[in-house]
């Protein structure tokens, strides 16, 4: 349980491939385009993690990469092949979310049991006594004690319905697990429980994970890589090393230095100012320069491109990419 | 300092959380369950408890009043008041019991399904919806029973067109709010058919809605079933129906004033009951 | 330095099917002028209640069932009616949702102004011209436009700003904050910090400030209550309970978050789970889940008391304390 988070961990080919994406909404405000052409992609074994703040679109990437959201424009690839805009029934198994919210993500109606078995034998999984030894498994996996099975949701606090959202997940083996802020709505000792959880189940499974979060902290402990997104787009791309004690992009510096500290170390901070605009009246040029320290007239009118940056092996949508500004104070 | 944990996590089962028990506990709907018991006992049992056939006349004996051979009376044609009371309980039952299940139904179903799926299946329906609920009730009801003839195969005509709108306009509504939920988000995500995903989680988290509105609805037909017969549009004499009965009884008011009020009486306390059903039902069906 | 709020004995009770339960159980704290005490705890620990408390907006099936607090160190009246005049202009709190803080239905600049107009009893003119000063306090960029907008055309951040705005319109000397920044953005919540460090400064108010998040705690308040099931289980300087912990419950806190500058250790969960506040321990209620237990810790409700070694201003509820002080 104390292993050195920086250690690598083996990773393999591309498991899914994420290209050119956009997601459009039509809103009485007019068109909202929450995911603006991203590309990532997730290996085999990795965790990466989706940063950002409300309305940079990582959401609705989670949702449309899950299937619940067809995109737009450009594809989505799993172990190579791509994905039909309307997923099939084995589409549906490879990719796998566990929602943010543990009070809506549960049929309040049905018994843990009922939830479990009807996905085992939709996806001709297991039935009958298959079925329940399954079940048993899956409780286990998530640590939970069998008789967790009879309850409904109402009976379960708010870690203990995470679990039973984590188990749903893995009941159907997916290649990939798609998480959504998985500790917001939970007290901090839970959180700990949660995140130690998805450790676990990462080294002991293999699994690849897609991790939404605004904890940075949280991101720091479990992801080997990192995404940064502002405005429906990606603009920081690097490994948990580089995006922590080197970042290119003003943004990501800006989040790195907002977020409080437990042991502060001292030192200047970056503070922007205003606040993330509406993504129906997004600015010109790059889409940060209104609030970017950094920002020059070059930024309102060019838009700059996501690309790697000098000494780094870590891409960054900024003309000042290779600059290194940042002081990284963590011990 | 720090401690190896153990993840797992014991579950303690919270008892008192099952349905009988929430329903055992509401007053409301126990008293409204005992007071529709009865009367549907009686109306099942009207056979077997009524001294006398409803149509039996006795024209030595009309306008009797309460005797050892007639409990109630006897009305203007000499017919035993208790039986007939008993009997009308058995049609009048029946009949609105009978009434609400076509618009139930299918109200709950296009409901569902409009709301579910939105877009134009929605809109043509909510169109619809608003024209039929433009016509005050009584007077599209009493509309289609002219058009397709009075007597109860009229009313179940006039119930089945006007009344499904209301469960369809409550189930939907209920039903837009279930489906963002993440729990029918992650029944898409399991690739769950939509059948599948409609039948198991989002109908048994929106019909509470309907049925609930049926407890009340039931009194509202049963009502306009009693006031059909009322205006001679309903069950047709010689068949025992309250409505009849107040309506044949009011030349009498002054002479012989239990001919009307008894089955009004009868009426108002099957109003009550099913009205405590429904509000009792309404606080145990809500998932805790 | 100057009381400007003291709570002493606080005892909230709570309606439950079952009977009465203890939410807050006689805790007492201090807050000085121009001073932020941090109020930090998880679900159950009654930190959200002892605000409603004080501030006297229990909700119906809660009751002060004992608890004296004491404004500039005069005794606020126990009648509800009237502790809300005693407290009008002394003593403002906000809350956690800024936009069912407002009312949708009229401009933010009105809602700022009806404070000083009823309060204070200026006219009408004068009050929506100190609504407009206290936008420009409150860090909101063009005030006098900005008056006329409702609430839903403003940004998370801008409302929590106004509702800061609205509190300090009667000058009070004690702002209560109830989780002011968990539902803001990391970088609108840095925001807002920094704006109550600035007004804690200018204005000399004092704060309380209630969260579940230790770090936010860290970087506005110079002392710490830590609390748990009702109860404070630790308190002093925050930097020095954060660094020496000296309750269980505490270091619990601080091994199960991964702070962003030192992750190198995992997070390491608390045994057990939070007790449910039907079924709080006897004893000290943290004893069942506490790796220091010992057979004494079940029968006695260990007192807030200093520790050997400690600073004075440093207390814990903790009968082996002195255990962790050493390591």
């Amino acid at each position: 349980m104390n292993a050195e988070p920086h250690a690598a961990r083996p990773v393999g080919p591309d498991v899914l491939e994420i290209e050119n994406v956009t997601v459009t909404f039509h809103t009485h405000g007019g068109r909202l385009v929450a995911v603006d052409s991203v590309s990532l992609s997730l290996s085999e074994g990795e965790t990466l993690g989706l940063v950002g703040e409300s309305g940079c679109g990582k959401t609705t990437l989670a949702r449309c990469v899950t299937g619940l959201i067809p995109p737009d424009r450009g594809l989505i690839r799993l172990d190579g092949t791509e994905l039909s805009r309307r997923r099939t029934k084995r589409d549906h198994r490879a990719v796998q979310m566990v929602f943010q919210d543990p009070y809506s993500s549960l049929n309040p109606r049905l018994t843990v049991r009922s939830v479990l078995t009807e996905l085992l034998s939709v996806h001709g999984l297991a039935r009958g006594r298959d079925a329940e030894s399954r079940c048993r498994e899956l409780m286990a996996l998530v640590g939970l004690r069998p008789n967790a099975l009879d309850g409904h949701p109402v009976a379960f606090s708010g870690g203990q319905r995470q679990r039973l959202a984590i188990a749903r997940a893995l009941a159907v083996e997916p290649r990939v697990l798609i998480v959504d802020e998985p500790t917001s709505s939970l007290d901090v000792s839970v959180q700990a429980t949660i995140l130690a959880l998805f450790d676990d189940l990462r080294s002991r499974l293999g699994i690849s994970i897609l991790m939404i979060s605004h904890n940075l902290a949280a991101v720091r402990f479990l992801c080997d890589r990192i995404a940064v997104m502002y405005l429906g787009q990606v603009v920081e791309l690097g490994s948990r090393t580089e995006v922590f004690t080197d970042p290119r992009h003003p943004y990501t510096e800006a989040l790195l230095a907002a977020a409080p500290r437990i042991r502060p170390a001292g030192g200047e901070t970056v503070r922007l100012r205003g606040e993330p605009p509406s993504p129906t009246d997004r600015p010109s040029g790059c889409a940060f320069h209104p609030r970017c320290p950094r920002a020059e007239e070059v930024c309102a009118v060019d838009p700059p491109a996501l690309a790697p940056a000098r000494g780094t092996a870590a891409l960054a949508a900024c003309h000042f990419r290779d600059e290194q500004r940042y002081v990284d104070r963590s011990r | 300092m720090s401690l190896t944990v153990d993840l797992t996590e014991p579950f303690v089962p919270t008892s008192g959380s099952g349905f009988w028990r929430r329903a055992l506990k509401s007053r409301s709907l126990v008293a409204g369950t005992i007071i529709i018991g009865l009367i549907a006992l009686a109306a099942v049992l009207a056979p077997v408890i009524s001294p006398y056939p409803p149509d039996q006349q006795d024209l030595f004996h009309v306008l009797g009043g309460f005797s050892s051979r007639h409990l109630l009376g006897t009305d203007e044609l000499g017919r035993d008041e208790l039986s007939r009371l008993t009997y009308a309980a058995r049609t009048d039952l029946k009949v609105g019991f009978l009434a609400i299940v076509f618009p139930f139904l299918f109200g709950t179903f296009i409901g569902t399904v409009a709301g579910y799926y939105g877009g134009i299946l929605d809109t043509i329906t909510m169109r619809i919806v608003e024209v039929v609920m433009a016509f005050p009730f009584y007077v599209l009801v009493i509309g289609l029973v002219f058009i397709v003839g009075t007597g109860v195969r009229g009313i179940y005509i006039a119930f089945a067109v006007a009344d499904w709108v209301v469960y369809a306009r409550a189930v939907r509504s209920t039903t837009l709010v279930v489906r963002e939920l993440d729990y029918i988000a992650a029944a898409r995500a399991g690739g769950l058919s939509d059948l599948r995903i409609l039948g198991r989680h989002v109908l048994p988290n929106t019909i509470t809605q309907g049925i609930v509105y049926a407890m009340s609805d039931i009194v509202l037909v049963i009502v306009a079933v009693v006031t059909l017969g009322y205006l001679g549009l309903g069950v047709q004499p010689p068949t025992a129906d309250w409505g009849a009965m107040i309506s044949s009884g009011q030349d009498f008011l002054t002479t012989k004033w239990t001919l009307s009020t008894f089955p009004g009486i009868a009426v108002a306390v099957t109003a009550l009951g099913l009205s405590l059903i429904g509000d009792g039902l309404s606080d145990v069906l809500r998932p805790s | 330095m100057e009381t400007a709020l003291a709570v002493e004995d606080l005892t909230v009770t709570v309606a439950r099917p079952s009977g009465r339960f203890r939410a807050v159980d006689g805790i007492s704290f201090e807050v000085a002028k121009g001073r932020a005490l941090g109020l930090v705890g998880e679900s159950g620990s009654g930190k959200s209640l002892t605000l409603r408390a004080i501030m006297s907006l229990l909700p119906a099936a809660a009751r002060m069932d004992a608890g004296v607090v004491r404004l500039k160190g005069t005794e606020l009246p126990h009648a509800v009616r009237d502790v809300r005049k005693a407290l009008r202009g002394r003593m403002a709190m906000i809350f956690q949702d800024p936009l069912s803080a407002l009312d949708p239905l009229q401009p933010v600049g009105a809602q700022i102004a009806e404070v000083p107009r009823r309060v204070l009893g200026l006219s009408k003119r004068r009050s929506w011209e100190r609504a407009i000063e206290l936008l420009r306090l409150v860090g909101i960029p063009d005030p006098a436009r900005r008056a006329r907008a409702y609430p839903h055309q403003l940004s998370g951040g801008m409302r929590q700003r106004v509702v800061i705005a609205i509190a300090l319109a009667a000058e009070p000397s004690v702002l209560l904050c109830d989780e002011p920044t968990t539902a803001l953005d990391v970088t609108v919540q840095a925001q807002v910090l920094e704006l109550l460090e600035d007004l804690r400064a200018r204005l000399e108010l004092a704060i309380v400030f209630v969260s579940h998040d230790l770090a936010v705690v860290r970087q506005l308040c110079e002392d710490v209550c830590v609390m748990y099931t009702g109860r404070i289980v630790e308190t002093g300087p925050t930097p020095e309970v954060l660094a020496h912990p000296l309750h269980p419950y505490t270091l619990g806190l601080l091994d199960a978050i991964v702070d962003l500058d030192h992750p190198v250790a995992a997070p390491e969960p608390i045994p057990g789970a939070l007790p449910d506040l039907e079924q709080i321990p006897g004893g000290c209620s943290f004893h069942p889940r506490c790796f220091l237990a010992t057979e004494e810790c079940a029968t006695a409700v260990p007192p807030l008391a200093e520790i050997v070694n400690a600073p004075p201003s440093h207390r814990s509820a903790c009968i082996h304390s002195d255990r962790l002080r050493a390591g």
